[in-house]
């Protein structure tokens, strides 16, 4: 079984479309009664929103909701999502670092070095496998989550909503899926080898990000996420509509909007969301960095 | 010819502290070196230096000719090391690791050499057993077959014999003997002295950082001592002991210093004594070792 996500996600999009037309607040007040403030909370917005799109499909909500959700591109694009999400990034270092800081806890490395001394080349041979490791589970883990989600709809609809994508469009978000997850294994092996330590390559990884998503957030340094890589995880993966998730995203967060101050007066001025072309390039930029950085610490001695 | 293993000025410093001082060295090609010192002497510092997996801070050093390590990868394949604490992969089998390592070094043709390896250090019946079920002296034996994976010219060993029961210590010494008649030069570091004394041509001590002494073996062991037992041995030492010559008592025996065994029988039989047993023997290197690195007791590190 085989779906272009393409055309699933263009039916869903134009429903979506359909039912996010301008509210007539008049109208809904004369149906169901007055709105408790004015204008309607945001919440208020999305169950009108939300209460159209049910009624465009002729379901149940609830049913109209799962059906959604289990939708093949939906879960197709959830499941690119996890690996910019803060647990798949979480999951890229520690499966890096782990795999990296064994060989010197073990003492492998010297092994190794005494069969091929050109450390650069060894290094090179450390981060393709690496990568390859990542890039199968990446595919692995999208087959495994089509798998489920057919079984999921099978069990709760009765009806196989599943399917398996085209190897175009699978292509496709495996490598943006890819990008974060090789960026931030790459900043583990770096602080693997900078701190000789499997906790080193958790630690030196985890902390930039923090560092990273807390420096970003203050006021005057906002727009040096243009430069750092968190702000761009968060845009390089295309994410599911809200109404069309059934359970909360961990994905790193996308600030489009910032507080400003405005002549004492504080406002929220609206920002441009980020190409995901853009974001892939600076993600790799930094991803090249951490090789250098990662081969400039290969070099010291190999400690016994 | 030129030498297998050479250094000059080889130096290591941690901050003020010193691992290895100008060190020199000079292995001949084809012998059997000992490298001997107690621990932290710099042992193990040098031998990282001269595989490159510790940079030197000052001096250089080279193997077959080639300064390592900027050359080493030229001459990599003919180079076999050992180290004191060998890595390997502990989910992987004996002959999987020999193999990771024979592709690391793009040596294809060691992989046909793996099985005859692990028959020659007594894996065989283990080698598809994971390392990870691996005693400590088993993995040595593995480490040795490794050092042996690409038919190295200059094999490096550092405490081969660490860990390993009676019948080990004699493998790894037959195959130095094996390797040693094949032509290829030996490197070893080890604590067993009787065992560097059974295989070596050549030793060096280093002693604090600095090697101490160093030429062959039988150079640096000397004349020897001869050794006598006499019915009475009071007697027999002041009167060898009139002469100038060393005497210390050994049990039964008296090692007399600084005389031939020609020399000793005859003052002996001048006195009209008669030994029950004279021989000439040679100093062992455990007392040589011990002399050379006998610190003044106010010089000792607490």
């Amino acid at each position: 079984m085989s779906w272009s996500d393409h055309s699933d996600l263009k039916a869903i999009r134009s429903k979506i479309n359909e039912a996010t037309q301008p509210i007539d607040f008049g109208e809904i007040e004369q149906q169901k009664g007055p709105f408790a403030s004015h204008p309607p909370t945001p919440e208020e917005k999305r169950t009108i929103r939300l209460d159209r799109l049910n009624a465009l499909e002729s379901l149940p909500p609830v049913e109209a909701r799962m059906r959604r959700a289990l939708s093949p591109a939906s879960s197709h694009i959830a499941t690119l999502g996890f690996f910019g999400s803060i647990p798949g990034i979480a999951l890229a270092i520690l499966l890096a670092s782990t795999i990296f800081g064994a060989e010197f806890q073990w003492d492998y490395v010297a092994t190794l070095a005494l069969h091929e001394p050109d450390r650069k080349r060894l290094l090179v041979a450390k981060f393709l496998s690496l990568w390859l490791i990542a890039l199968a589970g990446i595919a692995l883990a999208l087959m495994l989550s089509y798998a489920v989600h057919l079984v999921v709809s099978l069990i709760a609809l009765g009806e196989a909503l599943g399917g398996f994508p085209s190897a175009r469009s699978l292509g496709a978000g495996m490598i943006r899926a890819s990008i974060p997850a090789l960026c931030y294994s790459t900043f583990a092996v770096a602080g693997v080898v900078l701190t000789r330590s499997t906790l080193g390559g958790v630690l030196v990884p985890g902390g930039f990000i923090l560092a990273d998503g807390l420096v970003t957030r203050i006021e005057g340094f906002i727009d040096w996420r243009g430069i750092f890589p968190v702000h761009h995880t968060a845009w390089i993966l295309p994410r599911v509509d809200p109404s069309l998730q059934f359970v909360p995203p961990l994905w790193f967060p996308r600030i489009e909007t910032v507080l400003a101050d405005r002549g004492g007066v504080q406002v929220y001025e609206a920002l441009a969301p980020v190409e995901p072309v853009v974001s892939a390039l600076v993600l790799l930029g930094w991803l090249a960095l951490g090789v250098v950085i990662a081969l400039l610490g290969f070099r010291r001695d190999i400690p016994s | 010819m030129t030498d297998a293993i050479a250094t000059a000025g080889l130096t290591k410093r941690w901050g003020k502290a010193y691992g290895i001082k100008d060190l020199t060295l000079e292995v001949p090609v084809g012998s059997v070196f000992g490298f001997l010192g107690a621990n932290g002497a710099g042992k193990t510092t040098t031998i990282r230096m001269l595989l490159g997996l510790t940079k030197p801070t000052a001096g250089r050093c080279w193997i077959l000719g080639k300064e390592v390590p900027g050359g080493r990868q030229s001459v990599s394949r003919q180079i076999g090391a050992s180290l004191e604490n060998p890595g390997f992969y502990p989910g992987m089998s004996a002959y999987d690791n020999l193999r990771v390592l024979a592709w690391t070094a793009r040596d294809y043709e060691a992989a046909s050499r793996i099985d005859d390896l692990l028959l020659l250090l007594g894996l065989a019946k283990r080698a598809a057993d994971k390392v990870g079920t691996f005693s400590f002296g088993m993995r040595q034996r593995l480490a040795l077959a490794a050092a042996l994976l690409h038919d190295p010219k200059v094999l490096i060993l550092d405490e081969p014999a660490k860990g390993l029961d009676p019948e080990g210590v004699h493998d790894v010494r037959r195959v130095i003997e094996e390797r040693k008649a094949e032509g290829t030069t030996v490197f070893l570091s080890s604590h067993l002295l009787s065992e560097i004394e059974r295989v070596c041509d050549a030793v060096a001590v280093v002693h604090r950082g600095a090697v101490i002494a160093q030429g062959s073996l039988s150079a640096l062991q000397g004349e020897g001592e001869v050794v006598v037992v006499v019915d009475d041995s009071e007697a027999a030492t002041s009167f060898l002991q009139a002469r100038s010559w060393s005497v210390r008592r050994d049990n039964l025996a008296l090692r007399v210093g600084g005389a031939t065994a020609r020399e000793v029988a005859a003052a002996l039989a001048a006195q009209g004594i008669v030994p029950h047993e004279l021989r000439t023997e040679a100093r062992r290197l455990e007392d040589v070792f011990l002399e050379l690195t006998r610190d003044e007791p106010d010089s000792r590190e607490p």
